[in-house]
């Protein structure tokens, strides 16, 4: 299976966002590793070199998930990825889940600049492809991800079995919440 | 209501926090409250409060209370946050 996204690449709202690469696993696995990203994580285990370089081979094989490397200002920022959760295509799925996190040490972290990745890729998703609904699972002490969530037009709609809380988001509520934060973030 | 009072209250409002926590050492990375959301809610009431359009690059750049007067100061000389 190839990876239908490999040479695609979104910018918008100040930010670029590209397949990740090789080259940038090691520095996507130490931010992965750092407690403040860890702690929010469901599967909180530390990631070795070579669990890393794994993960990668299997990814580059995949089209139902797509990973990328956020940068502003030719400086990498963060990830944000896209899960199908149904193991169709991205391209075509309905219902995706989407993660994001970004470099720990950096001042953009804490920034409205935070958005701007999930503007873009959410955009794409919703208008470019075929989905239909975004679905995010947080961990409910987590209330700055709850937050974040809201503002992009997420809805609380439940727990699961784990207690985590379920967000989901449609076409519309995003489309609305990204005019509101676009009125803010000018570039 | 004085400039630096509104500038206060905006942080109050937008990190859901105390007024005494808001002083000259509160910075992004030194409260939990500041986060990417309290960041947007934070320069929506400041444009709106000190009737401002603030460029991008120094809303990025805001990352703490001194920092919000500084810009403030750049877009108005004639504010005083004394």
């Amino acid at each position: 299976m190839t990876n239908v996204h490999s040479a695609k690449m979104f910018t918008g709202f100040g930010i670029e966002l590209t397949p990740l690469t090789l080259n940038d696993i090691e520095q996507v696995r130490q931010w992965r590793n750092h407690p403040d990203i860890t702690k929010y994580m469901v599967d909180q285990s530390y990631i070795n070199t070579e669990q890393q370089q794994q993960w990668f081979h299997l990814l580059s094989n995949r089209d139902d998930q797509q990973y990328l490397m956020i940068s502003y200002k030719q400086q990498h920022i963060g990830v944000i990825y896209g899960k199908s959760l149904t193991s169709e295509p991205l391209l075509i799925a309905e219902t995706i889940e989407l993660g994001l996190y970004l470099d720990p040490e950096s001042k953009y972290r804490n920034s409205i600049l935070a958005f701007s990745p999930s503007l873009v890729f959410i955009h794409y998703l919703f208008h470019c492809c075929q989905c239909r609904k975004l679905l995010a699972h947080v961990l409910p002490h987590n209330q700055s991800a709850i937050r974040y969530n809201t503002q992009l037009g997420y809805e609380i709609t439940g727990t699961d079995e784990s207690g985590m809380v379920i967000m989901e988001l449609n076409q519309a509520n995003f489309d609305q919440a990204k005019m509101k934060l676009a009125k803010i973030l000018r570039f | 209501m004085t400039a630096i009072e509104k500038l206060k209250s905006a942080f109050v409002t937008a990190l859901e926090i105390s007024e005494q926590e808001v002083n000259d050492s509160l910075s992004y990375s030194e409260h939990p409250a500041w986060d990417s959301t309290a960041h947007m809610i934070l320069i929506a009431q400041l444009e709106a409060d000190f009737d401002v359009m603030i460029d991008i690059d120094d809303i990025i750049d805001m990352s703490s209370f001194n920092q919000a007067k500084a810009t403030l100061l750049k877009y108005d000389e004639n504010l005083s946050f004394e």
